[in-house]
């Protein structure tokens, strides 16, 4: 939500945050009034998720676009439908023709290409804990054939390169039994766009390393890839700089002063060393009196 | 049973000091960085130097006003009244703040800010505002706050610019014409002794228009402040040489 002036006044922003931000007993308040204002045929039927929350991952989505699911609720319970796209709005799942939709009034501006009336059918996405994912697993009853079944849940393992989605993807396992993988469905093609670049172009390799002491960026290049005004290239510290950083010692005063020079001066006196001789003359002495004393 | 008991009256008739040193010593100070030449430069660095050194004990969080006079420690407390019925009402005690205005013989002006009666009392114990922000004793050094601290700098800075001033050793004489004369340098300039009677700074004025002239003949230009930074350093003699190599009359900055 916004006005046409937050760019030049801040009257107001508190009440707008307030309204974009509201804390957290308020949310189911603010976002019942949020869909009343939404018309039904932009309205999700279930409740948007916060966008920290957003599935990104397979392994978040578990199903992907051309897998096969058993809805689990609802009134088309038992149906087997594809998945279509994900909502990401919603974190939710858009199926085929047998999956729920809802007919709805749309204005003219939004009509399709060949509507004829303002009522419009459309799909209703699924969260995924309303649906599982159907899949064809080997038949331990009659060996060489298959049997489709609904599986309650899936675990994730280990990753591969998979050419179809050309990136790496995680094994997708039946939950409890980690040597049943579940193939990911193939993804729908799309032609190459006009700016693309043919993979075996680049693949091609077409700099070689010549020298590791000389530095293949021309000199007058470098002002191209390294920016000399940067924050984080702050010179070093001149004498003028660290005058302005340190401040002026205090001046000692004369009592001070001549408590220094004192000091110094003590600590000029030379310090009387232990001599042989002073050692000889302190054992003679313990000597004589052991002597008197012990030896009686 | 017991013996004797070497008793102790759990009250004492002895002054409590008033000073708060725990609000004095626990203050938080950030610890300054070691800055050396060929560092890297930090974020910031301030536009104007320093002018204060750093007080060691920082300002205090709490009666701010105490950062703006001579408190002397002591800050506002807080107790209760007690009513005949026990009744505790909340109350607070401040320390008897005056402002007084009081002369500085080293600064030769009034020093006006607010101080406490304890700390007044104190100063003219001392001799003066002077002796008091001059005393070297670690309390008194934890009592002046902030801006005792600056002040104290203030006197210290001006004692030790006297002690030390410029010339202070220069002879005044008789000059030819019966003036009394002021002589700062004693040189020999090219074999000849002379007694000069102008200051460096005085000489480095008359030497500018003449090395600005040597530049401009070479068609470039000198301000002032390059010439500064050129020639601030120089010796009294290479001055006089340089003044002499010119043509200036030297006899009009000396005696004989």
């Amino acid at each position: 939500m916004s006005t046409g002036y937050s760019h030049l006044t801040k009257v107001g922003a508190r009440i707008l945050n307030r309204l974009n931000n509201p804390p957290e007993h308020l949310k189911p308040f603010v976002s019942k009034y949020t869909k009343r204002s939404v018309p039904e045929f932009l309205r999700p039927e279930i409740d948007e998720v916060d966008p920290k929350d957003a599935f990104e991952t397979e392994k978040q989505w578990k199903y992907m676009p051309g897998d096969r699911v058993v809805i689990t609720r609802g009134k088309q319970r038992g149906n087997i439908c594809v998945v279509k796209q994900h909502d990401r709005i919603t974190n939710g799942f858009i199926l085929d023709e047998n999956g729920p939709t809802k007919t709805v009034p749309v204005p003219k501006q939004f009509w399709l290409e060949g509507q004829k009336t303002h009522m419009l059918t459309v799909p209703v996405a699924l969260k995924q804990e309303d649906v599982k994912l159907v899949a064809d697993v080997d038949d331990p009853q009659n060996p060489g054939h298959t049997k489709t079944v609904a599986v309650r849940d899936v675990t994730f393992s280990g990753s591969y390169y998979d050419p179809d989605y050309k990136k790496m993807m995680p094994y997708r396992q039946v939950s409890g039994e980690t040597d049943l993988v579940i193939p990911w469905p193939k993804p729908e093609q799309h032609e190459d766009g006009e700016l693309a670049t043919d993979a075996m172009v680049a693949r091609e390799q077409t700099f070689w390393v010549e020298s590791l002491a000389k530095n293949p960026i021309p000199e007058a290049a470098f002002l191209t890839i390294r920016n000399p005004h940067s924050k984080f290239r702050r010179g070093k510290l001149t004498t003028k700089d660290i005058s302005k950083l340190v401040a002026p010692p205090m001046p000692l005063s004369d009592v001070k002063k001549a408590r220094l020079a004192e000091r110094e001066q003590l600590a000029q006196i030379p310090r009387p060393t232990l001599t042989e001789e002073d050692k000889n003359l302190i054992g003679d002495k313990i000597y004589e009196h052991l002597k008197e004393y012990v030896g009686r | 049973m017991f013996g004797t008991w070497n008793f102790k009256r759990a009250f004492s008739a002895a002054a409590v000091s008033w000073r708060q040193w725990r609000l004095v010593e626990n203050r938080r100070i950030a610890q300054q960085p070691i800055y050396r030449v060929g560092d890297s430069k930090p974020l910031w660095v301030p536009r104007e130097n320093k002018e204060f050194p750093d007080y060691k004990y920082g300002e205090s969080r709490v009666f701010k006003q105490s950062n703006k006079g001579l408190y002397g420690a002591s800050y506002v407390q807080y107790g209760n009244n007690i009513a005949e019925s026990k009744t505790k009402t909340r109350r607070r005690w401040l320390p008897n703040v005056i402002r007084k205005g009081l002369w500085s013989e080293t600064l030769e002006r009034k020093i006006s800010l607010g101080m406490t009666a304890k700390v007044l009392r104190t100063i003219s114990k001392e001799g003066g505002i002077d002796n008091y922000l001059t005393k070297d004793k670690s309390a008194r050094i934890k009592e002046l706050g902030p801006t005792g601290w600056r002040l104290r700098y203030r006197i210290m800075r001006r004692k030790e610019l006297e002690a030390n001033r410029p010339h202070k050793d220069a002879v005044t004489v008789n000059a030819e014409d019966g003036k009394p004369v002021t002589v700062y340098y004693n040189e020999t300039v090219k074999g000849s002794p002379i007694k000069v009677v102008a200051g460096k700074r005085k000489l480095l004025k008359y030497l500018f228009p003449l090395e600005r002239q040597q530049v401009r003949e070479s068609h470039g230009d000198l301000t002032y402040k390059e010439f500064l930074d050129k020639h601030q350093n120089l010796e009294i003699k290479e001055v006089l040489e340089r003044l002499d190599n010119h043509g200036f009359d030297l006899k009009s900055i000396s005696i004989a």
